[in-house]
């Protein structure tokens, strides 16, 4: 069975824009190249700051320029948050129900995602 | 459970070298370029890199041009490497489709996309980050630009998505 690697969009944005990786590494804050490639080669994950770096440039969110992490990601936290909703469920505190509201708009987030977008 | 979208890879050989386009099943392209290889061993340096391709992006299928008796008529040398790379896909588990030159052009011909740069046009509209990689018009006493190959390759990608949503509307 073969290996899937995460798919990333950083090499379709950088080159749709006419960009080479050292210019790429410069407007995002790194001296060298070496990162834009890395990442691009799949070799290591997108840092913290590259992705905010890569909004405020491409105005795209990490969702759409690293989809199959943004949604491993999502995966382990939904599971989370269905855990702890059916685990508080029944409690009476204000508290309680604080995390109740907060965890069913997360839930409903979502949802919305996971419905097809209309093009 | 996995999010990952189907991803095709079309490739066009070219005398020195190829061009590639890598779009995921939405026609949203992931990678593109041109892959220059000039002197001895050609077929070689293109086979390391064709794999090397596959193997970063794990395509779902892979869209070659129909080199057979009945399709596109190429050199002997781009004949084999085509072969050798459908070869190469076929051990890493990847579908392979192929399509001949007049199979494209008969389809954009519908499209009313005649000539090599008007392809290039209709594809790059419906692809607006392959925008910037349209080669300018060609001159009759200009060599072709080797950049036409990614829109080559992309036509062979266009006419894979044409086949499935043929199928699809057959099936429905």
């Amino acid at each position: 069975m073969k290996t899937r690697k995460p798919v990333n969009y950083l090499r379709s944005y950088r080159l749709r824009w006419g960009l080479s990786q050292g210019e790429l590494a410069n407007l995002l804050g790194w001296k060298g190249a070496e990162i834009v490639s890395r990442i691009e080669k799949k070799h290591r994950p997108p840092t913290l700051r590259l992705v905010i770096a890569c909004f405020i440039l491409f105005g795209t969110p990490a969702a759409e320029l690293f989809p199959d992490i943004s949604a491993s990601i999502e995966i382990d936290v939904m599971a989370r948050v269905q855990e702890m909703y059916e685990t508080i469920q029944g409690n009476p505190s204000r508290k309680t129900k604080r995390h109740i509201e907060l965890l069913e708009s997360a839930i409903e987030r979502a949802d919305e995602r996971k419905r097809p977008r209309q093009l | 459970m996995s999010s990952r979208r189907n991803s095709i890879f079309a490739i066009h050989l070219q005398t020195r070298g190829f061009a590639y386009v890598l779009c995921d099943e939405s026609r949203i392209p992931i990678d593109w370029g041109v892959y220059d290889a000039r002197g001895a061993d050609k077929n070689a340096r293109c086979l390391i890199r064709i794999n090397s391709l596959l193997e970063l992006h794990t395509p779902d299928v892979l869209v070659l041009q129909d080199m057979s008796e009945r399709g596109t008529r190429r050199a002997r040398r781009i004949r084999e490497l085509n072969r050798r790379a459908a070869e190469l896909a076929d051990q890493r588990g990847v579908r392979v489709k192929t399509y001949s030159r007049a199979q494209v052009i008969e389809y954009f011909a519908e499209l009313g996309a005649v000539t090599k740069h008007k392809i290039a046009e209709a594809i790059a509209k419906h692809i607006p980050a392959l925008d910037y990689y349209v080669p300018p018009a060609r001159k009759p006493w200009m060599s072709e630009n080797a950049r036409m190959g990614i829109f080559d390759a992309a036509a062979l990608a266009w006419m894979f998505f044409h086949s499935i949503s043929g199928d699809e509307q057959d099936a429905a």
